[in-house]
Order: C-alpha cells, then structure tokens, then sequence
C-alpha cells in the first residue's frame, strides 16, 4: 500500500458562487458530508456489536428484557465504533463519538415517547376506534360494565379545555409581565421576585390546590369549581412560565435594545417593538411548557373541583371534571371499561396537546423577522401603499380588494365553524327534561364501593337525576362532607372513631348513616407451585394475621401448610403487599385484625412504633427495615400481586380488583370450620349477624363469629352520610333527590351488587336505612314495605333467598379433614391439581409428589404430569398419577419431577425452573459464543480493510469531488516534511463536517492555503493554524474574550 | 479651573462638565413601568401567599414535634411528638431527585444538541413538537406506564447492578433477600427509588430540553463560525462555543427539571413504595417523598396530620429555595445569564 499520489492531482476551483439571492434570507448550509467508509464503521461496528452483545448477554450479564440488551448492546456499539475508527486521529473520533451519542440520545428519548404513546393508544384503543361516543357523549349514563359504545370523555374534554382557557388567560399576561419586570427593572426586588419564583418551580401541585382551596374556597367561600381548579393551575403555572420565558428574555441582544433606545424609542416601545418579538419564539415554548404541565395536572383539579362523570359547561359552579382527573379516577377503578375508557381520556389528552401546540408553534414560533404569508402581503401591500403615495403618477397597481376581501372570507368561515361547532355542543348535550324536579347534588368518598355507586349514578339519569360522585377514598369523603364541599359522604368507617389516637370528630351538624353496599376483604396472592398457578389456597385467621405482621416469612411454614394439606407448599417468601394511603379496606382488616387477633395484632403495631392497645387504622404501619411493598391505590396492590413474575405476594383487596385481575383469592376459614371464598353470597350469610348500633354504624363481631358455615368473617358493608337538617347548600329539594337516590339503591340498585362484586343489602340493613332516609329533609319519607323493594335479599315471610342459594361448602374444605378442594376462586376458577384426598394417608411427606396427584383428573398439563411422576415413584397414589407421569414423558419438567420422585418431595419444586433454564440455554448459549467469537474476530478486522478498498477504488476513479481523502488503514499521511498538497481543492479535505460553509462558498475555496491534512488529524507545518485543536481553543479565547 | 485640581491624575486633560442625562419617561413609559412593578408585586404576593399559607398551617405542627421534626424517621403523626419527622422523606426526595437529574441531564442535553446542531433543518420543527408533546403527557399516564410496563423492564439491569455492583452502598439490598437466588420476584426491585427516578426522569427532560435548546440556538452565529473556519469539528465547536455560551441555559433548565423532580406526585405515587425509614438503597423497593406523601395522606389525615403534612410541602420548599441560590449565583456568572 503506498500513499496516493496526491502532488499530481489538481482540481480545478469551482465557479465562484452565485451572489446570495436575498440579503436577508441566507441559506444555511449543511456542514455534513458523509463518507462510504463512515457508513461502513457504523455498520461494520453494530454487527460487530450485535454479535458481542449475544455473547455478553448469554455468558455474562443475567439481564432479562429488551431493556437490558439494548443498553448492552448500544455499550458495545460505541466502544467498538471508538475501536474501528481509531486510525482516523482523536478529534475525528471525538467528533464522531459525540455525533453518535447525541445521535442516540435523541433516538432513545424518541423511542421512549412512541413507546408511551403506543402503550396509551393500545390500551385506549378499544373506547376510542369506531366508538363516535367517546368524543360526543359525558360518562354520565356509563356505568362499569356498560359497553364502550355508551359513554365518553366529552365533560372531560370540556373541562379541560375550559381550564386551561382561564388558566392560560390569567397566566400569560401575568407570567409575561413579570418576566419582562425582571429583566427591564432590575435591583433587589426583582432579585427577590426570581429568587422566589425559582423556588416555586418546585412546588407540588397539590400544595398549590391546597392553597386555592383554603383562599378561594374556605376564605372566600367561592364554590369548587373548575374556575377554581384554573386558579390553582395558575398558581402552579405561574413559576414555569416566568422563569422559562425569563431565560429567553435574558438572551436577547443588549444591541438590539441599545439600537432601539438610540433611535429614540422609550422602553415600552423597545420591549414591544424589540424584545417581545426577538423573543417570540422562545416565549411560545415559555407557554407550551407551562400549558403542558398544567394540562396534564391532576391533583389541583382534584381538589379545587372534584370529578364528576357528568358535563358541566358552566366553570364558576359545580365540579368538572378534566382529562387526566378522569383518566386517574377511572383508572383506579376495578372495571376494565373504565380502564379502557381512562386510556381513551389519555390518548384524547395527548392528540389535543399535539393539535394545541402545534397551533401555539404556528401563531406563536417564528423567529424575529420571519413574516407568515399573510404578514408578507400585508406588508408588499404596505409598501405598494407608501410607493403611490410618493409617486403619485405611477399607475395604480391592483392588490389591496383581494386581500381585504381574502381575509373578510376566511374570518366569516373561521366564525362560522366556531358557531357550527359551539352550536351543535350546545344542542347535542342538552340537558334532557327532567320527569321530576331533581336537583344536581354531589358526593365524595369509597373508592371500596365505587363500582357500585358509579353504576347506581348512570342508572338514575334516566329519571332526571344528576349526582356527581368522587371516589378518592372514605377517609377524603369524610373530610369533604365534614367541610360542607359536599352533599353526603360514601365511607367504610363511620365519624368517631380513633385512628392512632386521633380522634375523627363528627360533623358539626345532625347526620346519619345509612348502609349502602356489603362486601368482604379479599386477599388476592400470587403463588405457583411447580410452575401452576395455585387457585385454592386456604388460609386460618391466624395466618393472617401473622403474614401480615411478618411473623410468617415463608410459604412452606407449618401453619400455611396445615391449612393446606393438599398442597406442597413451596420454600419461597412470603412478600405481603399492603396499602400506603389511608384506605378503607387497610381500616377494615385492621378492625378484624385488632378484635380478633388481638395479641398478634399488638406486638407488630408497637413495634411499628405504636402504642398498644392498637385499634383499628387507616395507615398501614410498615416495621423499620421491611422490604414489603407499600403502594398507594387499589389498583397498584392489585397489579403488583398480578405480575406474573412475583411469586410469593399476597395482598388484601377488594374482591371485584382479584375477579378483574383473573387472579384468585385465599379461602379464609370461618367459626364453623370451613374456608370459604368472599363472594357475594357468602358475605349476606355473614352479615345476617351483624348487629346495628343505635346510630346506625356496624358492630361486626357477629359477622367475625358468624357460625353459618358458609360464612364469610371478614364481611362488612359501606355507609352514606347524610344530612338529616337543612345547612348550607344543602336544601330541600337536594334531600329529596338524596332520598329518591337511596330509595333507588336500597332497593332496585342491589339487583346489581353481585355482578360488580359486591354482596346486596340483607333486609335489616335496608329497613334500618329506611328509617334514616326518613330523616333526610325533603325525603318522602316512605315506609319500609318489602314486598314493594326488588332487592334479592328480601324474600316471602322474612327469608333471604339471596344467602339462602349460597353454596354450603364443600366437605373438602372443612378444616381438619386433610383434604383440600381443587376448583378455583376468584377472578382464576381454573382447578388447581391437589393430593388425591386422606384416603392413602398422604400426610407429609407423600403429599410432596402430591402436588400432581390428580393430575389424570385435573388435566393441568405438564404440571400434572411431572408431579405425577413423582407421586407415582414415592407412594403411588393412583393410577392416574402413573399414567401422567408417562405421558409427561417428554415434557422439560420432567427432571423436577424426577428428583421429586426420588427425594420425596420437599424443596426442589422452587429450583425447578432454574435448572430447566439453565439446561435448556446451555446448548445454544455455547454455539452462539462461537459464532459470536468468530463474528466479532472478523467484524473488528474486516471493516477498515474493505473501508480501505473501497475509498481507494474510489479514489483511483477520481471521485473525489466530495472531498474526501481514502484512508489508509495502518498508515499515517507524512509527517511535516511530506508534500504539500496543492491541491487547493474547494471541499473539506479532512475526516469530516467541520467546514461551516461546507459548499463551493467556502471563504478559502481556491485560495492560497494549502488544504489540511487528507487524514482526520491535521498536519502541521503546512497549514499556520491546523486542525481543530487550535480551533477549539481559539472558539474558547474567543468566547472568552466577549465576556 | 486648573490641573491641580485634578491631583491624582494630572495628565488627564481637564474633563469636561460631565452631561447630566436625565431620563424623563413619557406617560407610556411610566405606565409600562408601573404594570411591571405592579406585576412583579402580584407575583411575589401569591408566592408570598403559599408560602405563609405552608407556614402558618405548619406551625402547629412544628411547635408540637420541635427539632424532633428534622430527626425523626417515622411518619404518623397522629402518635405525636417523635413519632413524625422529615429525616425519611426528605432524604427519599432529594434521593429521587437525584437519580431523576442524573439519568435526565444526559437525556436532555443530548436531545438539545441534537435539534439544534445535528437534526436537519427540515426536522427540527417536528422534533420540537415531540419534545412539548412529551412533556404534556399527564403523570397518571407516565406513573402507569411506569408502574405496569417500565419497572418490570428495567428489574433486569437492576438486578444486575445489585448482583455485581452490590458492594456500593447507593447499588445494596439489604433484607431478607438474596440477591444470587435468581428465583427472587421483581417485587424486590420494583417500587424503589431507581424506578421512581427513572420515570421523572422522563418526565423532567422535555422542559429541561426545551430551555437547553433555546439556549444553545441563541448561541452567536459569528463565534461558531468562526470555530468551524479556524478548523474546529463540529464536536469541537460545540464544545467551545455553544456549551459555554448554554451553560446557564444548561443549568437553569437543570434547576427547573429538579424543580419539577422534586414537586412530582401523580407517578410517584403510584410507583414508589412508601417506607418511612431513610433507605438509601435505590434499587431495593421502598423509598420516600415529601409531594407523594401529601397526596396520599392529605384527604384521610386528620388537621394536625395534615399540619404536619404542610410542614413537610414547607421544608421542600425551603430545600428548593436553597438549591435555587446556588444556582443562581452559577447562572450569573455565565454569558447567556449574564444580562440580568
């Protein structure tokens, strides 16, 4: 290989350049020029990385997912990328290092948005495709299980673009003059204002709805409102938006104000006529970034006004609901309607953004002096105007009726699509004649029983009722309703009760409670023995208890395995997940938890530290140095117990998130000695002896007592607080639409308890809530007749028809029997494989195989079949179980059904898969280290050579006219002493995109000075300043030298 | 009139009078000025306003636990004095804040070059759109897809980070987990700070992007040419050129981003595991943070909880005022935040 011969090239300089069209508008030029032998290291390397990656990610590194190989993979891309370009000298790669990582960069946060928005659209998708409703129609008629082709997000939509509407019209003018004040009058109080705003940056969201709340609404006794939600956005918008736009202010030329000032104008003509616009079109990002955090904002809308599914188009009375309000309560809730509905609200949220800004971007974003076309002709007619005004003899030149007549057409058509569009809003949503004179009332409260007020609220609107119910939690709709915010309360606990020594004191005015919905606390758990999903998990009081306070860690403990005799429990941990907000559902265990198991109960609570006695408590206590989750909604329990992969979890929950999550839920065992599931049924049994205080709230040790065997202990129900005296806003006519609501859902609305995954009313709880729906001012007071109330519960002479059919337990499931029954519970009724019974005294250790016995009947697949194996090898529970286990044969579990055959059972059933991956991966993961190996030798090797051939083929065919030089791999251009090249080319003749004016224009085109060095370094001695070294630090000097 | 009058430079011509410029703002100027005063007078009133509003509602709080407040770990406030204090909270905030910058700052930084040095001209445009896109997606989408999709993605690397880079305090778990039994649920690594981070951190580089690239797109034309001809790469003029002339732009949008990091609530949480113990383990699950904690205990708590919750919106307010000055005194002395 000898270096090209380049003394003899020479390249004739380009024709000078065409004079710049316009002196305003100058080109930019492209400074990139791409070389074949740049693609071909970026290519060459990501093979080369790929293939490493594949040896990495087998041998070495345990990561799992996409995620992890990509980080691997992008790791090993750029050091092989240094590696294959590092004959091109350090500040080519440097240069070409940084252009990838910045290259990656923008890539990944690309992918990250695409990532979120396909994750928002797909799970929306099914409200939004071919469902017109979604965008036409409020929630108001939807309830939780209605299709998606009934229902939208229209008082969603509504509010937020009226919220932010106010908002923005508060904040811009504000924020903006406050920016402006800081930058035009600086001192010490403007110091003061930046400094506080900077620090306002960070002010929570809900602290700037706390504060709206208490000024606006507690002070001012201004109704919450989504005028009131738009202040509180202000609030927090204000910060953004006045510091954003004060970092662009700062930047604009002090030479442009100095100009303007020179030439006479005063300061409010220069920040009109010159800040302002030079500043234009950071002002525009200024904004969007404000309106993009107050339109995705929640808790200020939460607060100040309150969800509701219902459209409210008036902002100063009333809640209304916004966008992401909706999507983060319907989020929360157990149906999957409504989850797909909360996508939809998202998926709504993010295009309505797309289409806001671009709109900001076009009224808003051009730099200083860039006219749109309108601007343009204003002005061409402007300056047509002050030519005839000076030669008055010049012909006249046509132009101005256009325009005014263009501009006169698009206004009219702007104005009538507005009406059209506000219009057919106003009709379509018309509020419907009322059959009665209801008026609107509001509520607040359980997100325990949500699911069944939500569809009890859609239910009434066909009689003209509208009720806006929030369900955030008991504990807040007891809050709300002692602040007078709303009309009645939905709650789990009643007023005055202690929590942590804290004492809830009751409203200041009369109330009552009156029981709306039961139900039992579910505890969902993930748990999989041998690689099935156990369905039919039984658990004692007591254990209970105790792997909620930690004192059982491990599924195989004794306890757990007594109360499953039919199961192997497995050697794994047990990983509770509890509640960190303060929850209904938290309150209802506790108050079990704290009757009775008392002693348990105790000595986990003053370790937590409390005091003991401890009662019953909203708050999960969590002990110093737990590793157990704590998450903050329902919802998040329930999904983390329902991840596939975290085996072991257990949770307490409402019933209906276990049935939606298809996952099961623990058999608790009752007084009578049988466990039973907390389905419907089984809860109206329990709750037949619940015993009602005189003020209506629960007394629920009868329930925990319950010696009906098919009693569910852990039951209670929710109550409603009411009043029962005019106050406030509270009148009349609210009470009667209150009373004709509970009249509704008393009654008729328990037909529907079951299906959500509640349990109805028993009939002492209805009659007892119809004398206090009595009291209710504007009630009409009727009396209680059961022959006249469709509840389910209420049969002839005083039966319960309803717990009546609940299934008696199965014999299987009686304690003591040492048996277990298979079926499933919950949302996961898949049978679960257990010991063929007590008949072959499985007892323990037999029971170890055990696991499949069953397997011919159950049919669980592999799992039956290798357990099978095993039972057949120890004690030969069946036939069945032999005849699995051969034809289970060939199934890859095999090898954890053998060695449970031979060692009995025990602890192998948690390694199983372990060993599976393992055998599995090992053939593959060694040929893919070869093939790697090989890769990776000739993907280092071969590039630069084929790099080299191909720029030389290139080069002997004279193509040089790009600019680029061959490289030679292994060989450095000569030294200071080598030729000086004459060619004094036009186009960049070193390794890169460095020349500014990268076409023929360059200042040095054809000139005088020798071009650099062909090669990525510069060569000194030809060129006085080479190379970027000396250009980097002549910028700096000269960056430095303008300070 | 002589030079002696001048004694301490005499070789300085005799000055003329020197001319008395008087500035008479006409009635617009003076209104001009008026409004702006009187706005910056509002705004600093309603920042006023929340801050006494933190502080008054504190108060009963704060005289209750006294320094205790500062040192105790445990969050339950209806137990009384010692049995609540910031110690955790705190500590999770700016824990979180942290991993959010850390992770976010690189993000950022690169995606404003990107637009404004290496994205082609025809792009850009859209490629701003995305960024403002990304920063209007509401934290409930951004706290579920983080809880549902992103943590169980990421359990891989943070697993790895625990299993080999362990021995680092920040990297251990500790507990009863064993971080080489590859039969560990996710649960372990899921809800932890590094997650919670992560996911702010994809919340705080749209706006920290957008003020970086505005910054760096004011950057003078002049001196990058002038860096390009004296033969600098393109990596070369932006290193001295177009970051040194962003650096406050890079450090105010920084500020803002851990503004926002530090004020988050929606996502985190419906992430983070609340654990009222400082826990400076950021891959094991459990962490703490002062805006979620006033989300998730503001409508159960009782009045003096939620005093007690006011004191804590308080004390991240006084942190933010802090980390504010210090970087306003960096600010200031950099060229693109020098003109205030």
């Amino acid at each position: 290989m000898t270096a090209p011969t380049l003394s003899t090239t020479v390249v004739t300089p380009p024709e000078p350049p065409e004079p710049l069209q316009s002196p305003l508008r100058e080109e930019r030029r492209s400074t990139g020029g791409r070389r074949a032998s740049d693609r071909w290291a970026l290519g060459a390397s990501a093979l080369a990385a790929l293939a490493l990656t594949g040896l990495l990610f087998q041998r070495i590194a345990p990561f799992s997912g996409a995620v992890g190989f990509t980080v691997c993979l992008w790791l090993c891309w750029l050091g092989l990328y240094a590696l294959v370009l590092r004959d091109e000298g350090g500040l080519a790669v440097r240069d070409r290092l940084a252009s990838f990582t910045v290259h990656s960069i923008a890539g990944l946060l690309l992918g990250i948005l695409v990532w979120i928005a396909w994750y928002v659209t797909q799970k929306g998708w099914d409200a939004l495709w071919f469902h017109p409703n979604f965008f036409s129609q409020d929630l108001s008629e939807a309830g939780p299980s209605d299709p998606l082709d009934r229902g939208g997000a229209l008082h969603a939509m509504v509010g937020t673009l009226t919220q932010i509407t106010i908002s923005l019209a508060i904040t811009i003018p504000l924020g903006l003059s406050c920016a402006i004040f800081l930058n035009e009058v600086p001192g010490r109080f403007a110091r003061t204002v930046r400094t506080l705003v900077e620090a306002m940056t960070a002010l929570p969201s809900i602290l700037a709805g706390l504060f709206v709340y208490a000024v606006l609404v507690i002070t001012f006794e201004f109704p919450r409102s989504g005028f009131a939600a738009a202040v509180a956005l202000s609030v927090m918008m204000l910060p953004i938006l006045i510091r954003a736009s004060d970092v662009v202010l700062r930047l604009v030329p002090g030479s442009l104000k100095e100009a303007s000032y020179a030439l006479g104008a005063g300061r409010w003509r220069t920040v009109w006529t010159v800040t302002l616009p030079s500043a234009r079109s950071g002002l525009a990002t200024a904004v969007i970034l404000a309106a993009a955090r107050g339109i995705g904002e929640t808790s200020p809308v939460l607060l100040c006004s309150g969800y509701t599914k219902n459209l409210n188009l008036d902002p100063f009375s009333g809640a209304q609901a916004s966008l992401p309000l909706m999507a983060f309560t319907l989020i929360k809730l157990p149906s999957d309607l409504h989850k797909a509905r909360a996508f939809g609200a998202a998926a709504v949220l993010l295009v309505l953004v797309v289409v806001l800004f671009g709109v900001a971007r076009l009224v808003g974003g051009r730099g200083p002096g860039e006219l749109s076309a309108r601007q343009q002709r204003r002005r061409a007619l402007r300056s047509v105007e002050d030519f005839r005004r000076m030669h008055p003899i010049v012909a006249q030149p046509p132009g101005k009726e256009p325009v005014l007549r263009g501009a006169l057409v698009r206004t009219t058509t702007l104005l009538a699509a507005l009406a059209v569009a506000a219009g057919s809003l106003l009709l379509g949503t018309a509020p419907r004649a009322a059959a009665e004179d209801y008026r609107r009332i509001s509520g607040a409260g359980s997100t325990w029983s949500s699911n069944a007020m939500d569809s009890w609220v859609s239910n009434v609107r066909q009689y003209g009722m509208t009720i806006d119910f929030d369900a955030q939690g008991s504990s807040y709709g007891r809050n709300q309703f002692k602040n007078g915010a709303t009309d009645f309360a939905v709650t789990e606990i009643p007023y005055g009760l202690n929590d942590g020594g804290q004492f809830d004191a009751p409203p200041p005015w009369p109330s009552a409670y009156l029981p709306i919905v039961a139900g039992g606390t579910s505890f969902m758990y993930n748990l999989k023995i041998n690689g099935t999903r156990v369905t039919n998990l039984r658990l004692s009081g007591e254990s209970i208890a105790k792997i909620f306070t930690g004192k059982i860690t491990r599924w195989n403990d004794p306890a757990l395995q007594s109360d499953n005799p039919g199961l192997k429990m497995p050697d794994i941990p047990v990983r509770p997940v509890v509640r960190s907000d303060g929850s209904g559902t938290t309150a209802q265990l506790t108050t079990w938890m704290s009757r009775k198991q008392q002693a348990i109960w105790d000595d986990y609570c003053v370790r937590s530290p409390r005091h003991a006695p401890c009662g019953m408590t909203s708050f999960y206590p969590l002990l110093s140095g737990s590793t157990w989750q704590s998450l903050g909604t329902s919802v998040a329990v329930a999904n983390a117990v329902a991840n596939d992969a975290n085996v072991g979890a257990i949770t307490y929950v409402e019933y209906s998130y276990a049935l939606n999550s298809r996952f099961p839920v623990a058999k608790m065992l009752n007084s009578a000695g049988y466990y039973v599931e907390p389905n419907g049924k089984n809860v109206s049994v329990a709750l037949k002896q619940v015993r009602i205080n005189s003020d209506l709230t629960q007394q629920l040790d009868g329930v925990y007592d319950s010696p009906d065997k098919s009693a569910y202990p852990l039951s209670s129900y929710s109550y409603m607080a009411v009043h029962t005296s005019e106050v406030g806003t509270f009148s009349k006519e609210k009470g009667h639409t209150l009373a004709a609501f509970g009249y509704y859902f008393l009654c008729e609305g328990q037909k529907q308890a079951d299906g959500l995954g509640y349990s109805p009313l028993t009939p002492n709880l209805v009659q007892s809530a119809f004398e206090q729906l009595a009291k209710v001012p504007g009630s009409e007071g009727r009396a209680f007749d059961a022959g006249h109330c469709t509840n389910p519960t209420f049969g002839p002479n005083g039966s319960n028809p309803y717990a009546d059919s609940a299934d008696p337990p199965k014999d299987c499931d009686r304690k003591g029997t040492g048996s277990q029954c298979g079926t499933g519970t919950g949302g996961a009724k898949q049978e679960t494989p257990v010991t063929a019974g007590g008949s072959g005294g499985a007892g323990g250790a037999g029971s170890g195989g055990g696991a499949g016995g069953t397997g011919g009947g159950g049919g669980a697949g592999a799992t039956g079949g290798a357990g099978g194996a095993g039972t057949g090898g120890t004690g030969g529970t069946g036939a069945d179980g032999g005849a699995g286990g051969t034809a289970g044969g060939g199934d890859p579990a095999l090898t954890g059904g053998g060695s449970g055959g031979t060692g009995g059972g025990g602890q192998q059933y948690s390694g199983d898969a372990v060993q599976l991956a393992a055998g599995g991966g090992s053939g593959l993961r060694y040929a893919l280290m070869a093939i790697a190996g090989a890769l990776l030798g000739a993907l280092i090797v071969l590039p630069p050579v084929i790099a080299g051939r191909s720029a030389r083929a290139a080069y002997a065919a004279g193509d040089n006219a790009q600019g680029w030089q061959p490289p030679v791999p292994g060989q450095r251009p000569p030294g200071p002493a080598g030729p000086v090249m004459p060619w004094g080319g036009p186009a960049v003749p070193w390794g890169g995109p460095p020349v500014p004016w990268g076409g023929p224009a360059v200042p040095w085109g054809g000139g005088p000075v020798a071009g650099p060095a062909p090669q990525g370094g510069p060569v000194p001695g030809t060129v006085p300043v080479a190379g970027g070294v000396a250009g980097e630090s002549v910028g700096e000097s000269v960056a430095e030298g303008e300070r | 009139m002589t030079a002696t009058e001048v004694p301490v430079r005499p070789d300085v011509e005799r000055p003329e009078p020197r001319r008395v410029l008087t500035t008479v703002p006409d009635v617009a100027d003076r209104l001009f000025l008026g409004w702006a005063r009187l706005s910056g007078g509002f705004v600093l009133l309603v920042m006023l306003g929340v801050g006494g509003y933190l502080g008054v509602r504190a108060t009963r709080a704060l005289s209750t636990a006294g320094l205790s407040f500062l040192t105790v770990e445990n969050w339950n406030p209806d137990g009384g004095r010692g049995q609540f204090g910031i110690a955790a909270v705190l500590t999770g905030t700016v824990l979180i804040g942290t991993v959010a910058v850390c992770l976010a700052l690189p993000l950022a930084l690169g995606s404003a070059l990107f637009i404004s040095e290496y994205a082609p001209r025809r792009f850009k445009r859209a490629l701003i759109g995305v960024v403002d896109l990304m920063a209007a997606v509401p934290s409930v989408v951004y706290g579920v897809w983080g809880f549902v999709l992103l943590q169980y993605q990421l359990t891989g690397i943070a697993r790895w980070l625990a299993t080999y880079l362990g021995w680092i305090p920040l990297f251990a778990v500790t507990g009863d987990v064993r971080v080489d039994d590859p039969v560990t649920p996710p649960l372990i690594y899921t809800a932890s700070s590094l997650m919670a981070g992560t996911v702010v951190a994809f919340m705080i580089t749209p706006i920290m992007c957008s003020i970086m690239r505005e910054v760096f797109d004011q950057a003078p034309a002049g001196e990058r040419e002038g860096a390009y001809a004296l033969g600098s790469t393109r990596w070369g003029m932006i290193r001295t050129v177009v970051l040194p002339f962003g650096r406050g732009g890079i450090i105010g949008g920084t500020m803002l981003g851990l503004g926002r990091a530090l004020g988050e609530t929606i996502s985190v949480y419906l992430i983070l595991s609340m654990h009222f113990e400082i826990q400076p383990h950021i891959l094991q699950t459990g962490g703490s943070a002062v805006a979620p904690l006033i989300a998730l205990r503001y409508g159960d708590s009782s009045d003096f909880a939620v005093s007690a919750l006011m004191a804590a919106g308080l004390t991240l307010f006084l942190l933010t005022l802090v980390v504010n000055f210090a970087a306003a005194a960096v600010v200031a002395r950099s060229r693109s935040g020098a003109a205030s």
